[in-house]
């Protein structure tokens, strides 16, 4: 009877019927899962936020949705938020270029790579905040700081990225390139960067996130 | 959200801190649909 039941449910003719349709209405699994990680997520935090009793330590989620209400129909926090993005869509775009054209003469030649890593490596170790007095005299007060920093935080996952990506290239597909005939410009356009794109890309997601982090 | 630190407004602060973590989100997932299209072809078998 059971196997009956379900075979109906199944059935191509009753497609409202079933589990699997039902969800499928509510965007799948996928969405169901990320809810009840959420209302677990949620859940410890009341009772968290219960145990304490203290705004100040830990308020309850309710009165923080509040406040998130209260923060996303404030017209100066969406302005900072405008501004903020603005500065991350600038300084990622100095870092993409920057990034990409280090990245590629860096895997492609070892000449380049000696001269430039070393200087490269070191500026990738100094702590961030320390850039941030020097950054002020240098720029002022204002967007430039800020526009740097984020443009320095994202060069190195770019930069790191683009290199693996490269260097990552079969040695083949550059001989046979040359061997069909093709010139510089064509193993970079249709060779090296075809290639080289998927590491690449990773680079740019933690170079975004990371300039977002630390804009913040 | 540094003004909602020193005002210790710790409900603003973690609203705002949630709220960043949501807009930094978005912009991933938008970067990694750009990423799909451009290299469609790593994606076709899934």
């Amino acid at each position: 009877m059971e196997e009956i039941k379900d075979s109906v449910c199944r059935a191509p003719g009753n497609p409202k019927l079933g589990w699997d349709n039902l969800l499928s209405v509510f965007g799948g699994r996928r969405v169901l899962y990320n809810l009840i990680t959420l209302a677990v997520v949620v859940g410890i935090w009341q009772f968290m936020s219960d145990q304490y009793r203290s705004d100040l330590l830990l308020p309850p989620p309710w009165k923080t949705a509040k406040a998130f209400v209260f923060a996303v129909t404030d017209v100066d926090t969406l302005r900072n938020l405008l501004l903020t993005l603005r500065h991350v869509a600038t300084g990622f775009g100095i870092a993409l270029s920057i990034g990409m054209t280090f990245g590629f003469l860096m895997g492609y030649s070892k000449t380049v790579m000696q001269l430039v890593d070393p200087v490269m490596g070191g500026l990738r170790q100094v702590p961030v905040m320390a850039w941030v007095p020097l950054t002020i005299v240098w720029f002022g007060l204002g967007d430039g700081p800020t526009v740097f920093l984020i443009a320095l935080v994202g060069t190195f996952p770019i930069l790191l990225n683009t290199i693996a990506g490269v260097q990552s290239i079969s040695k083949d597909y550059f001989h046979a390139a040359r061997t069909m005939g093709a010139g510089s410009w064509s193993i970079f356009k249709d060779v090296m960067v075809p290639a080289a794109l998927p590491d690449v890309l990773t680079g740019t997601r933690l170079a975004v996130s990371a300039g977002w982090m630390s804009v913040i | 959200m540094v003004e909602a630190q020193t005002r210790m407004e710790t409900p603003t602060l973690i609203a705002l801190m949630i709220m960043a973590a949501l807009v930094g989100y978005g912009i991933d997932q938008i970067l990694l649909l750009i990423n799909r299209s451009l290299t469609r072809w790593k994606y076709a078998r899934e």
